[in-house]
C-alpha cells in the first residue's frame, strides 16, 4: 500500500536466483538462462506446435481471453470478482498503457461451470482468437483445459484456484495460480490455533463440494504432527444440523471449511446452536467484509479470517493514493469498491500487469515465453494487498502469496481487528 | 437429547415447507394431472419480489401478499397459455413445458436480480436471543413462525377445498370433468384458478424458507426444496392432499433424523434417501400411500 | 433382429431401395465426416463433443422416445460411463478403449435397474423415480470418495488419453481422434437402436408405448420388454459418457452429471425429433450449439432462458423436431414415414 503505480515492479533478481539456484528446477530448460527480469526459470519451448510463434514479441494488441463461470451456482463470487478485473483493465487502457503502449484486449467467456464447455472456451481462445494469455476460474474447469493449455504453450496466468495440483512447474509450465496454496494456508491455520488455544480441539465443518473437500483434507495434512486433535470431520447437509454436532463434538475450535454461502450460514447456524467455540476459522476464500461479517451481525463475532489484500470497511485503509484510485475507478464500472472480491479481482489484474511490464523490459521483450517466464517468478507489491506482503511468486512452490494476515472480525466496532503480524506460509 | 429436540424442531420446519410444495403440487396434479417441476421456480421468482419489495422498505408482510397476488397471476397465465395447450398434446409435451419453466424462469431471476446471493429478512424475529428453551434445546422463534405459518396456510387451503363453493366446484372439476362441465361449471377457470392457488401456496413457502435456507435468497435456494417437495407429494399420493402435508412432515422428520442418526447413509446421501423412500413407497403402492387409482380404457 | 423379412415392418421400404439408399446414405455421410475433419482442430473437438452427446441422447431416445417414457435419469448412466471409464484409466491404467466394454456393460446394468420400477410405476410417477437416479448418483459419488474422488472429481492426463498407435494419430491430434472414434461408435450405436426398432421386440415397445392395456392382452410382455429397453439405453448412453471421459480428461460430479445434464440432454432430443433415428444426431449439434451462441449474452443467464424458450417453442411448433419434421415432408411426395409420434 506504499509507492505510486509506477515502478512497484521490485527488482529482486539476486534473492530469486539464490532460490533457484538452489532447487533447480530448470533443469528441462532448453538452454540460456536470461539475466532480465525474468528471473532464472526457462522454459522449454521445444515440444510446443509451433515455437515460433511462442518467442515472437506481441504487437500492439495483448489478447487475453479467459473461461470462467458467468452462470451457474459459483457465479455470485465471480461476477464481483470480475468488476475488479474490469476495472483494473479500465485504468490501464484508458490512462497508463505502459506495457510499451500496447492495449489490452480481454474477453471473457462464460462456461457456465461446465468442464465441457470449459475445454471448448480455452480451444476457441487459443485456435480462432489466437490470445496470447489465457484464464481460467475453478479447479474442474483447470482440470480439463490445463494439459490442453500446456501442450499449446500459451500461458495461463493466475487461475483462482486455491488447491495445489497445478503448481508442479515441471508438468504445467505454462499455467500459474493466484489464490494462495490451501495447504499452505492451513499450515497457517494450525499455527495460530497452536498459539491461541491451549489444547486444541478442532471440528472441521466441510462443504461437499470440491473446495471444501479439499479444504477438509489439507487440514488433515496441516494438523497432523501438531497438537491439533481433530475431534470431528462434518459433512455439511443443513448448517442447523451441522453446528449441532459440531456443538456435540466436544471442539472448542472450529474451522469452516466452506465456500459460497455457507461462509455465512455456518457461523451464523453455530452461534443459534450455543456452541462458542474459542476460535472460528474461515478460509481465506471467505472474504467479503460486508456481504459476510457485516451481514451476520452478532454471530460473525470473533471469526477469523487470513487476509493479503486490504479490507474494504478498514478506514485506515481506504485513505491513501492506491486506495482512491482503485475506488475511482471501480465506481466508474458501477461497481462497490468495498466489496473485498472485487478487490481480490482488482489484485489478480493488478498482477498479470505488473508481469507483462517486466516482461516487455526483459531482453526478449513481450512474447509467450517471456510472460511465462517472468510470472513464474514474479516479484511485485500490488495496490491492494496490505503492507508487508508482496506477491512474491515461486516456481518451486507454485504460490504467489506467502503471508496471510489473520483478522478477527469485531461485530461491534463493524470492523477487522489484525491479530498479531502477519504469518509466513510455508509448504509441508 | 438437546440434540434430537433440535433435529426434530429442524424437521419439523423442513417439513412444513416441503408439504406446502407439495400441497402445491397436488392441487396443481388434481388440475392438470401431472407434476409441476417449475413450481419450485415459480415460488423463487415471487420471492425475489418480495425481497425486492423489502430493499424498497416495504413492509415484508405486505411483499408477502404482493407475491402471492404475483404468484396467483403468474400461476393462472402458465396454466392458461402454455399448459392446456400442452395436455391437449399429451402427458409428456406437458412435462416438457414445465421443464422448460424450471430453467427458463431460474434464468430469468438471474437476469433480473443478478446472481448474488441475498440475506433476506424473515416474517418473524431471528435475532440470536430469539428462542425458547426447551430441555437445553434451543426452538427459535424463526421456526415457530414457519410452523404456525404454515399450519394456518394449510388450514385456510383444506377449509377453502371442503368448505366453499368454490373449492366443491374444484374437486367437482378434478374428480369428473366431463360431469362437472355438464352440470355447468367452467371447469378450464377452475383449473386456472387451481394453478393460480398453487402458485399462492408456493409463494408462501418460498418466503418462509429464503430467510432461513443455507443457500440464502440465490437462484439454487428452491431446488432443493422441489426435490422433497416432490418426493413428499408422491409419498402422499398426488391426488391426496391430506397425503401431502403427512408426505411432507415425515420426510422433513425422516431427513433430519436418518442423516443424523444413520451413519452408512450419512449426510452424503441427503436427497438419495428421501426419493429412496420415494420409490420404494411407488414399488408397493404405484400411486402413492393415499393416492387412489385411476381407471384406465382400452 | 435376424428374422426380419418374416415380421411387418412399421416402415418398411420397396426392396430395391433397401440396398441402394444405404448406400447413398453411407457415402454422403462418410463425405460429410471427412469435410468435418478438415476443419480447424477446435471446430473438430465441438463436433466431437456434439456426436458424443448424440450418442447419449440416442440412447434416451430409446426410453424416451420409442418406449414413451420420460426418464430423468440419464445424466446418471452418462455418468457411470464416464466414472468406469476413467477410474479404470488412472487406476487401472488400462487403455482408454479397453474401458469401454466395461463401460457400457456397466450402464446395461443400472439401466435394467432403473428399468425394474417402470415394471410398475408409470408416467409422471416414472419420471420421478428416474429423478431419483438422477439425484443420487452425484450423492453416490461423493459417498465413495476413495473410489471417485469424491467432490474433487478425477482427472486422467492427456498422455493417458493419446490415440492408439494403430490410429495413425500423434498425441497432439486427439481431436481428431475423438472425433473419429465418436462417429464410428454413433453410426454402431445408431444401426443398433434401428434393428433392434424394427426387430418384433422394437415392435412390442411402440405397442407398449402406444397403448399398454392392448399390447398385453395381445401377448406382449410389458415387465421384460422396459427392463432390456432401459438396458439397452443405458449401454449406449454409457458408451456416449465413456467417450466424453476421454474427451473432456476431466470428471466432478457437481458439473458434469447433474440432473441439469438429463434436462439438456431431453432438451437435445426434443429438438432432433423423439422417436426418429437422426433426431439424437440434431440434438448432439443443437446442444452444443445453444449454449456456444448464447452464453456470453446478457449475465449468462441468456443461455437458460433460451434453452427453456426453444423448448416450448419446439413443442408447439415443432413437436416431431427437426427430423421428425423432415420426415413428415416426405409424405407429401409420397413415401411412408417410419415415425412415430410423440406418446399420446
Amino acid at each position: 500500500m506504499h509507492t505510486s503505480l509506477l515502478g512497484r515492479v521490485v527488482p529482486t533478481v539476486s534473492v530469486l536466483a539464490l532460490l533457484t539456484a538452489a532447487c533447480s528446477i530448470d533443469d528441462q530448460g532448453s538452454g540460456s538462462s536470461d539475466d532480465g527480469g525474468g528471473g532464472e526459470f526457462t522454459v522449454n519451448t521445444e515440444n510446443c506446435p509451433d515455437p515460433e510463434a511462442v518467442t515472437a514479441e506481441i504487437g500492439d494488441t495483448i489478447k487475453i481471453g479467459w473461461s470462467a463461470a458467468l452462470s451457474g451456482p459459483v457465479a455470485a463470487t465471480q461476477v464481483r470478482v470480475n468488476r475488479g478485473i474490469d476495472a483494473r483493465l479500465k485504468l490501464y487502457n484508458e490512462s497508463q498503457k505502459d506495457i510499451g503502449g500496447r492495449t489490452i484486449d480481454f474477453q471473457m467467456k462464460d462456461d457456465g461451470y461446465d468442464p465441457q464447455k470449459a475445454k471448448q472456451n480455452v480451444a476457441e481462445l487459443i485456435q480462432r482468437d489466437k490470445v496470447d494469455i489465457l484464464g481460467a476460474v475453478g479447479g474442474g474447469q483447470l482440470a480439463a483445459v490445463v494439459d490442453d493449455q500446456n501442450e499449446a504453450c500459451v500461458p495461463l496466468l493466475n487461475s483462482q484456484v486455491g488447491s495445489p495440483e497445478w503448481r508442479d512447474v515441471e508438468l504445467y509450465p505454462w499455467t500459474t495460480s493466484y489464490l494462495p496454496r490451501n495447504d499452505m494456508e492451513l499450515i497457517a491455520s494450525t499455527q495460530l490455533i497452536e498459539n491461541e488455544v491451549e489444547d486444541p480441539k478442532v471440528v472441521v465443518v466441510y462443504q461437499q463440494t470440491e473446495s471444501g473437500t479439499a479444504l477438509r483434507d489439507a487440514f488433515d495434512d496441516a494438523a497432523e504432527g501438531t497438537d491439533l486433535e481433530i475431534v470431528d470431520r462434518i459433512a455439511l447437509t443443513t448448517p442447523s444440523d451441522a453446528a449441532s454436532s459440531a456443538r456435540e463434538s466436544g471442539a472448542n475450535v472450529l474451522f469452516n471449511a466452506t465456500i459460497g454461502a455457507d461462509c455465512l450460514s455456518v457461523p451464523e447456524a453455530v452461534a443459534r446452536a450455543g456452541f462458542e467455540p474459542e476460535l472460528l476459522i474461515q478460509p481465506s476464500a471467505c472474504a467479503d467484509a460486508k456481504s459476510i461479517y457485516q451481514a451476520g451481525g452478532e454471530a460473525m463475532d470473533g471469526a477469523i479470517l487470513f487476509a493479503w489484500t486490504v479490507q474494504g470497511l478498514d478506514p485506515a485503509a481506504t485513505e491513501d493514493e492506491d486506495w482512491a484510485e482503485y475506488a475511482a475507478a471501480v465506481e466508474a464500472i458501477d461497481g462497490d469498491p468495498q466489496d473485498n472480491y472485487t478487490i481480490l479481482g482488482w489484485s489478480l489484474m493488478d498482477i498479470i500487469i505488473g508481469g507483462l511490464i517486466e516482461a516487455d523490459a526483459s531482453e526478449d521483450g513481450l512474447t509467450r515465453k517471456s510472460i511465462i517466464e517472468v510470472a513464474q517468478t514474479l516479484q511485485y507489491e500490488p495496490s491492494m494487498f496490505r503492507d508487508g506482503i508482496p506477491w512474491s511468486m515461486s516456481p518451486e512452490t507454485g504460490n504467489g502469496i506467502n503471508k496471510l494476515q489473520p483478522l478477527r472480525w469485531n461485530a461491534a466496532e463493524g470492523a477487522f481487528d489484525p491479530m498479531g503480524d502477519a504469518l509466513t506460509l510455508e509448504a509441508d | 437429547m438437546t440434540q434430537l429436540i433440535e433435529r426434530l424442531s429442524d424437521g419439523l420446519t423442513n417439513g412444513f415447507v416441503y408439504a406446502l410444495i407439495a400441497l402445491a403440487l397436488v392441487v396443481v396434479f388434481k388440475a392438470s394431472s401431472t407434476v409441476n417441476f417449475a413450481q419450485a421456480e415459480m415460488a423463487l421468482f415471487t420471492t425475489y419480489v418480495a425481497w425486492w419489495m423489502t430493499t424498497r422498505g416495504i413492509s415484508i408482510w405486505l411483499a408477502l401478499l404482493a407475491a402471492c397476488v404475483v404468484g396467483f397471476i403468474i400461476g393462472a397465465a402458465i396454466e392458461r397459455t402454455l399448459v392446456r395447450p400442452a395436455e391437449k398434446r399429451g402427458e409428456m409435451p406437458t412435462l416438457l413445458i414445465l421443464v422448460a419453466l424450471f430453467t427458463a424462469i431460474n434464468a430469468i431471476d438471474g437476469l433480473i436480480w443478478g446472481l448474488e446471493y441475498h440475506s433476506m429478512d424473515g416474517l418473524f424475529p431471528a435475532g440470536l436471543d430469539d428462542y425458547v428453551s426447551v430441555a437445553s434445546a434451543r426452538i427459535y422463534y424463526e421456526d415457530i413462525g414457519v410452523w404456525a405459518a404454515a399450519i394456518i396456510a394449510l388450514a385456510v387451503c383444506f377449509m377453502v377445498i371442503n368448505k366453499t363453493r368454490l373449492g366443491l366446484l374444484m374437486r367437482a372439476a378434478a374428480d369428473n370433468p366431463a360431469s362437472a362441465a355438464l352440470s355447468g361449471i367452467n371447469v378450464g377457470k377452475v383449473y386456472t384458478f387451481g394453478w393460480g392457488s398453487a402458485a399462492v401456496i408456493g409463494s408462501i413457502a418460498g418466503i418462509l424458507i429464503a430467510p432461513i435456507s443455507p443457500h440464502q435468497l440465490s437462484m439454487a435456494t428452491m431446488f432443493p426444496v422441489l426435490i422433497y417437495g416432490s418426493a413428499a407429494a408422491i409419498i402422499g399420493g398426488l391426488n391426496s392432499l391430506g397425503g401431502a402435508v403427512v408426505g411432507g412432515l415425515t420426510l422433513g422428520l425422516a431427513e433430519s433424523l436418518i442423516t443424523g442418526y444413520v451413519g452408512f447413509i450419512g449426510p452424503q446421501l441427503h436427497q438419495t434417501t428421501a426419493l429412496a423412500v420415494m420409490v420404494i413407497v411407488l414399488l408397493v403402492r404405484p400411486t402413492g400411500i393415499f393416492g387412489s387409482r385411476r381407471l384406465e380404457r382400452v | 433382429m435376424t428374422r426380419e423379412s418374416t415380421l411387418p415392418k412399421p416402415a418398411s421400404l420397396p426392396a430395391k431401395r433397401s440396398l441402394m439408399r444405404p448406400a447413398v446414405i453411407g457415402i454422403v455421410a462418410v463425405a460429410l465426416l471427412v469435410a468435418g475433419g478438415q476443419l480447424p482442430d477446435f471446430r473438430v473437438s465441438q463436433i466431437a463433443s456434439m456426436l458424443i452427446f448424440a450418442i447419449a441422447i440416442s440412447g434416451l431416445n430409446l426410453v424416451a422416445g420409442y418406449g414413451g417414457m420420460l426418464s430423468l435419469g440419464h445424466s446418471a448412466l452418462f455418468g457411470v460411463g464416464g466414472y468406469t471409464t476413467a477410474i479404470l484409466i488412472s487406476e487401472m491404467r488400462l487403455t482408454p478403449l479397453s474401458t469401454m466394454p466395461i463401460a457400457i456393460a456397466l450402464g446395461v446394468l443400472v439401466g435394467a435397474l432403473m428399468g425394474l420400477p417402470a415394471t410398475r410405476v408409470k408416467g409422471i410417477y416414472l419420471a420421478l423415480v428416474t429423478l431419483a437416479f438422477a439425484v443420487a448418483f452425484p450423492e453416490f459419488l461423493k459417498r465413495f470418495e476413495e473410489l471417485t474422488g469424491g467432490a474433487g472429481g478425477l482427472v486422467v492426463r492427456s498422455v493417458d488419453l493419446a490415440p492408439p498407435a494403430w490410429s495413425g494419430f500423434d498425441r497432439f491430434e486427439r481431436s481428431q481422434w475423438m472425433y473419429w472414434l465418436s462417429a464410428v461408435v454413433l453410426v454402431l450405436c445408431l444401426f443398433l437402436v434401428r434393428n433392434l426398432i424394427r426387430s418384433r421386440r422394437g415392435l412390442s415397445i411402440t405397442a407398449l408405448r402406444d397403448n399398454e392395456i392392448a399390447a398385453t392382452v395381445c401377448g406382449v410382455s410389458a415387465a421384460r420388454d422396459r427392463i432390456s429397453l432401459f438396458a439397452i439405453s443405458g449401454g449406449i448412453t454409457a458408451a456416449g459418457g465413456s467417450l466424453y471421459a476421454m474427451y473432456i480428461g476431466a470428471l466432478s460430479p457437481e458439473l458434469s452429471f447433474t440432473v441439469f445434464t438429463s434436462i439438456q440432454l431431453i432438451t437435445g432430443l426434443i429438438i432432433g425429433g423423439v422417436a426418429t433415428l437422426l433426431g439424437p444426431l440434431a440434438g448432439g449439434v443443437a446442444i452444443v450449439i445453444i449454449p456456444a451462441v448464447t452464453l456470453d449474452l446478457a449475465n449468462g443467464q441468456a443461455y437458460g432462458l433460451v434453452f427453456g424458450v426453444v423448448l416450448i417453442v419446439v413443442v408447439f411448433l415443432l413437436p416431431d423436431g427437426i427430423v421428425g419434421r423432415l420426415q413428415k415432408m416426405r409424405v407429401f411426395t409420397g413415401r411412408s414415414q417410419s415415425a412415430a409420434h410423440t406418446s399420446t
